[in-house]
């Protein structure tokens, strides 16, 4: 009994594997963020080696007009830079994960499939998010290792990483799982791909930064509540405990939410 | 066998089916007649569980779809079109389809060679034309060998050859015991193929019963069907 129901599991986790095995868009959005995040944050870090004169930690703007930040960046925190490209595509992974069952009938074959809803959600929910974490370890921890190694003798050893690295990759990784996943949300509430870009993308791209300067109570929105967990701390963003707790309750408010329509709807 | 049972429906304050019931039996072909939005595709998809009825019962072998394990194993469905992503390839989306159920792969290629589609195996659905959606649909209903078919429309947008075929087809699947229910707003093409007639208009069952049955004293089963969905066309 354990057995079948095991192989059962494993059939609907298959079907969605080669869903996303089998649509361009799908698997080209993680190797293109892993690609664009690893290399630029390398080139980034060259430039940063070679616009400090090789002095990361003594350089700023005051000293050097070149440089964007009033301080210098701890070298914990350095390789995270990239981070905003990465969350792009994975919200529009999440989003166009989403549409693309409401497209061409797709949802009718899914359903005529596999008729039990709250099951089939959960587990796309589920791969989508293993999928995108899992790019997120491979985009941001191998674009942290290239980053150190850009900075040369300025950097940390990639094999030495203090846990604050790993911290901030795990904390990259929480942040783009749960925009992928409110955007997978939204699109099912939806029932397109459209309506989370339009949500979700301002937000990313600063939106919700700015907000938090007029409204202190922004800070509870995705992705700036979760900006401590792989930046400095700042005194206006949350603390990077309380900002995972607030990211991981986004998404389950979310992903439940959507997971109720989309079992009590026609489709 | 499929019964229906006292099934309601509306969209919104429309109610769309008015507590129908039918019943389509093993070893027949069942035409499901009625002009477009009489209810009939309605009707199937609450059968197949993806609209949900206010309040009656569609069963299938005595079980709801969503009872069913490995529903496509006892059901073939096939909706209006193939249902089916169009940067996919023909293969790869029936392939998905026997993943879920787990049926044997092999079966992918059998079915594109029962529809005449063995040759456009790679190509994306996207670039077929309507009929080859159509008979994609059809193959992905008889991935599972199901003993019972549920198709919506399938003769929509089949070129003659494809209409004789799954005419034939069909006959087969009903001469081998099997239940198939098949909607259609085209009568003569059901006419010469369907053992048993369920005639739905306005939401609610005119007829049911053999095609003789049905026919009575009129010449033909069109004149019957326009006898009861629509007087005033009648000459």
């Amino acid at each position: 009994m354990n057995g079948l129901l095991l192989s059962a599991a494993a059939h609907r986790v298959g079907v969605e594997v080669v869903k996303f095995a089998t649509t361009t868009a799908l698997w080209l959005l993680p190797v293109l963020t892993i690609a664009l995040t690893g290399s630029l944050t390398y080139l980034a870090g060259l430039s940063e080696v070679a616009a400090t004169g090789g002095d990361l930690a003594g350089a700023t703007s005051a000293t050097n007009p070149q440089l964007y930040s009033a301080q210098p960046l701890p070298v914990e925190y350095q390789g995270f830079d990239m981070m905003n490209i990465g969350l792009i595509l994975m919200i529009a992974l999440g989003a166009l994960y989403a549409g693309s069952e409401y497209r061409n009938g797709l949802l009718r074959s899914s359903l005529i499939a596999d008729p039990h809803r709250l099951r089939l959600f959960a587990t796309r929910a589920a791969v989508l998010a293993v999928v995108v974490a899992v790019t997120a370890i491979v985009a941001m921890g191998g674009g942290t290792v290239l980053r150190h190694l850009a900075l040369g003798d300025q950097g940390l050893a990639p094999l030495a990483f203090p846990p604050l690295v790993w911290r901030n990759i795990g904390g990259v990784a929480l942040t783009w799982t749960v925009l992928a996943l409110l955007a997978f949300a939204i699109g099912v509430l939806a029932r397109n791909a459209i309506l989370p870009l339009v949500v979700i993308v301002p937000l990313s791209v600063g939106l919700g930064d700015f907000l938090i300067t007029l409204w202190a109570p922004a800070r509870f929105v995705p992705p700036a509540a979760g900006a401590s967990l792989y930046t400095p701390a700042d005194g206006t963003h949350l603390a990077a405990a309380a900002g995972a707790i607030v990211l991981v309750a986004w998404a389950g408010v979310a992903v439940v939410l959507a997971g109720i329509v989309f079992r009590r709807r026609d489709a | 066998m499929i019964s229906i049972e006292h099934i309601r429906k509306s969209h919104g304050r429309r109610e769309v089916l008015h507590g129908i019931s039918f019943q389509a039996q093993p070893a027949r072909v069942t035409a499901f007649l009625g002009p477009n939005g009489a209810g009939k595709s309605s009707a199937l998809r609450i059968l197949l569980g993806l609209d949900r009825a206010a309040s009656g019962l569609a069963l299938i072998d005595g079980k709801r779809y969503r009872d069913l394990s490995r529903p496509m194993r006892t059901v073939g469905a096939m909706f209006d079109g193939p249902g089916a992503s169009a940067g996919r390839s023909a293969r790869d989306h029936l392939r998905w389809m026997c993943t879920s159920n787990g049926i044997a792969l092999s079966r992918v290629s059998e079915v594109l060679a029962t529809v005449g589609l063995e040759h456009h195996a790679k190509d994306k659905v996207g670039t077929f034309s309507l009929g080859m959606g159509q008979r994609l649909g059809i193959a992905s209903a008889l991935l599972g060998s199901p003993a019972t078919l549920v198709l919506d429309e399938p003769t929509n947008g089949l070129d003659p050859d494809g209409l004789r075929w799954l005419r034939s087809f069909l006959r087969g699947q009903a001469d081998a015991g099997h239940t198939v229910l098949v909607s259609s707003h085209l009568i003569t093409e059901m006419a010469d193929l369907a053992d048993d007639v369920v005639v739905i208009n306005g939401g609610s069952i005119v007829a049911t019963g053999s095609v003789a049955a049905v026919r009575g004293s009129r010449p033909s089963l069109e004149h019957a069907f326009f006898a009861l969905t629509d007087p005033g066309l009648l000459p």
